[in-house]
């Protein structure tokens, strides 16, 4: 992992993405980002979350929610 | 007109230059899917299908919100697409959740709506960092209208 030191309102730069650290609070630190149009950022946690629910919408296959539709909430 | 045949879920089908929905951004999880058909099953509406092209092994199951009694907040399209957006559409992904006494539910994936721009023929996923911004519809819905995004209509 490539590991930079920053004090607040120093930034990194990731390409197009600049990276500000706004406040640093005990154990918390506080990031501004500037992205290109388009572009978002997300709380890691919250990323791995969304792409969980991805991958599970992607297991609900036609041949799955045939079973489904015909077993009409049938338990299993 | 030029068409292009494509596998998918359902069979190989003739798709039209403006039937492809192109991904803005990237959808967590599968980088890779760049472009997309939407697909009308008869015996599974109000369902439809977004259909990955880049693989014909992937494919969602999308409803319309109300499906589910959910209502959004106004799309930020310019933040999502880069460009304001005219006309949108919100669909949900569909998550089959096994619950209490081995029962499959049927579930929303609330917090990540696909968000289609009907003009541009694009699509993202919009992430929302607060579910409080998710309202639940509280008169009964009890005829969800087809959304207007004119899937291709094949058989299951």
């Amino acid at each position: 992992m490539f590991v930079l030191s920053r004090r607040i309102g120093e930034a990194i730069r990731i390409g197009d993405i600049r990276v500000v650290v706004t406040r640093i609070s005990g154990k918390q630190v506080r990031l501004g980002f500037k992205t290109p149009t388009g572009l978002r950022a997300y709380r890691a946690e919250l990323y791995a979350a969304i792409e969980a629910d991805n991958r599970a919408a992607q297991r609900v296959t036609p041949q799955l929610l045939d079973y489904w539709t015909k077993h009409d909430n049938a338990t299993d | 007109m030029t068409t292009q045949r494509i596998e998918t879920a359902f069979g190989p089908i003739e798709v039209r230059p403006g039937q492809l929905w192109s991904i803005a951004g990237s959808l967590a999880g599968f980088p890779e899917l760049r472009h997309f058909v939407l697909l009308d099953v008869a015996c599974h509406r109000p369902l439809v299908w977004l259909q990955a092209i880049e693989d014909p092994s992937v494919c969602f199951a999308l409803a319309a919100p109300a499906t589910f009694s959910l209502a959004y907040p106004p799309v930020p399209t310019e933040a999502l697409f880069g460009t304001p957006a005219a006309e949108t559409l919100l669909m949900l992904m569909v998550i089959l959740e096994r619950q209490g006494q081995g029962r499959i539910v049927p579930q929303p994936h609330r917090l990540a709506p696909l968000c289609f721009d009907l003009r541009r023929k694009r699509l993202t996923q919009w992430i929302l960092a607060n579910p409080r911004a998710v309202t639940t519809i509280t008169f009964p819905v009890t005829q969800v209208p087809a959304p207007p995004l004119e899937p291709i209509a094949v058989n299951a």
